[in-house]
């Protein structure tokens, strides 16, 4: 935290554009405060059930034209959404960006990843109505997956009004992160140690249509990693219950079976699983004036411990500005994480069927208090409870699939 | 003769849709080599994403802080309201992308500006006198 109020004082004193030996610098940064209150079940690796303000964001860029065709660019950035960033100061990206054509650009360094039409600017919270974006496609616990890239992009703009940007190189999972206890929280029987990723490829092409607000979008990507998994010793009660019922489940025998196969301080070797995946995403946005609809679709394929997933995820969002003060916001979001089950059969005897989904309906509310400062407030009314945790719930055995979610946050840019 | 009355229809519809744009207009630099734009490559300029111009030299785009002008150009080329332009470069700043565009509060700056910058394209009410630029169409 010590880090992240001294890059808000040093923001503060050098906002703006400075002028150094090698040219004009843009400076550039923001800092926003929020608050998550759930009315039952932990969300997004955060405490909202007790209410909590692990929700922020403090980031600063520099920016220079070095030349007429190379802009050099960083921004560092802390945040903290519950047990993840914790306000560690981090590199958010930083590249060299030669631009030699209309049509053809190169930029090299860590750079933000084409995923879905809001990906890349899904920590500028001044640039849309929500404060979360809809969770299928966006979601926050693996922010780190799809967020930045080492490697190189090439991009442009084609005739016909075509965008395109093809990247490759690799993921960085941060120890501790998002990704990590995501997946510790969706297989609560292992602890990772660690995260190797391989080099990947992205890319996407977005048309901006004949037809005037009109333009679609079109993503795909695929990754390797692997997950250096450490030996454990498991005590919790309720990942050893868990346990047993899994392999009762598994081997079709009546529930109590294996009463006491499971004790107190279970021991689980070390391993390595490896990952595959690859997905896609098909965009649609359209903007008439102070009115924007846009919908998303993606399917995504994951190989993780020799069986293979299928997720399918959609959402249809619409904001329309009333003033210059306040603007309103609306998004339906569904995610599957098994489109070969989407009622929860699998679960059946291990845990609640509604893990097999999360639909999502959110209004938002979005006050431009003057060109600087925005304060926004949203509901989230939530069926299902696919990437919720509920073991700490009101009813942890038949928790809730219907909750709500309150979220509030307050931004300041320059 | 039914498809002569249609095909005069649409031209007077485009020719309509075509005077709504004379409401601003767009100058450049005299250096500047193109007598005239597309809407698309002129959307392209103020979006960032056409950033030379055919010669390869680079393209200083210039906004009017003037919001009945700005708004007026914003709505017939860019296709965006204030808010979404303003929150669209926001984008492009903290994502590296790009700057935000030089703004100037009168028209007298930006011709100025224009007049004395290679490669800058700006535009201006089109009551104004176009002093020391030129002006193009766009198409």
């Amino acid at each position: 935290m010590k880090k992240a109020i001294i890059i808000t004082v040093l923001s503060i004193f050098f906002s703006g554009t400075v002028f150094a030996e090698f040219g004009e610098i843009d400076i550039h940064g923001f800092i926003s405060q929020g608050f998550l209150q759930s009315d039952d079940h932990k969300y997004l690796l955060a405490d909202t059930d007790d209410g909590t303000f692990e929700f922020n964001e403090i980031g600063i860029n520099f920016a220079t034209d070095a030349t007429d065709n190379l802009r050099l660019g960083m921004q560092i950035m802390a945040r903290d959404l519950g047990s993840v960033g914790n306000d560690k100061v981090d590199i958010d990206w930083a590249y060299a960006d030669y631009r030699y054509r209309n049509w053809a650009g190169l930029r090299i360094g860590k750079i933000k990843k084409p995923y879905g039409i809001y990906n890349q600017s899904r920590d500028v919270d001044a640039a849309r109505t929500s404060i979360l974006l809809p969770s299928c496609i966006y979601e926050e616990k693996f922010r780190e997956a799809a967020l930045t890239v080492k490697g190189a992009s090439i991009y442009g703009s084609l005739p016909g009004s075509i965008d395109y940007q093809l990247m490759y190189g690799v993921m960085t999972f941060p120890s501790e992160g998002g990704v990590e206890q995501g997946i510790e929280q969706m297989v609560p029987t292992i602890r990772i140690g660690s995260i190797d990723t391989e080099a990947e490829f992205n890319g996407e092409i977005i048309w901006n249509t004949p037809l005037d607000g009109v333009r679609i979008g079109y993503a795909y990507s695929e990754f390797t990693f692997t997950l250096n998994i450490n030996e454990s010793y498991i005590s919790d009660p309720a990942i050893l219950a868990y346990m047993q019922a899994a392999a009762e489940a598994a081997a079709g025998v009546p529930a109590g079976t294996y009463a006491g196969a499971f004790p107190a301080n279970w021991y689980a070797a070390a391993a390595e699983t490896v990952t595959k995946g690859d997905n896609y995403i098909v965009s649609l946005e359209y903007t008439y004036d102070n009115f924007l609809f846009a919908v998303e679709y993606s399917s995504s394929t994951m190989e993780f411990g020799g069986s293979e997933t299928d997720a399918e995820n959609y959402y249809a969002l619409a904001s329309y500005r009333f003033t210059d003060l306040f603007e309103l916001g609306l998004y339906y979001s569904v995610h599957y994480p098994d489109k070969d089950d989407k009622d929860g059969d699998r679960y059946a005897g291990t845990a609640p069927k509604e893990k097999a989904w999360l639909k999502d309906l959110a209004l938002s509310l979005r006050f431009d208090i003057n060109d600087y400062w925005i304060f926004k407030l949203e509901g989230h009314m939530m069926d299902g409870l696919s990437d919720v945790n509920y073991s700490e719930s009101d009813d942890a055995v038949d928790p809730d699939p219907d909750w709500y979610m309150f979220a509030a946050k307050l931004s300041y840019s320059f | 003769m039914k498809k002569i009355i249609v095909f005069q229809c649409i031209v007077f519809l485009l020719m309509i849709g075509g005077s709504a744009f004379a409401d601003v207009l767009v100058i450049t630099n005299k250096a500047v080599s193109e007598k005239g734009l597309s809407k698309e490559d002129l959307k392209g300029v103020f979006l960032g994403k056409k950033k030379k111009w055919k010669d390869k030299s680079k393209i200083h785009f210039v906004t009017l802080k003037d919001p009945d002008v700005h708004q007026t150009f914003l709505k017939a080329y860019v296709k965006k309201s204030e808010k979404q332009y303003a929150n669209y470069w926001r984008k492009m700043v903290f994502t590296g992308k790009g700057k935000i565009p030089k703004s100037f509060e009168t028209t007298e700056e930006l011709m100025e500006y224009v007049a004395n910058t290679p490669g800058a394209i700006g535009y201006i009410d089109k009551n104004t006198t176009a002093v020391n630029v030129k002006t193009i169409d766009i198409q």
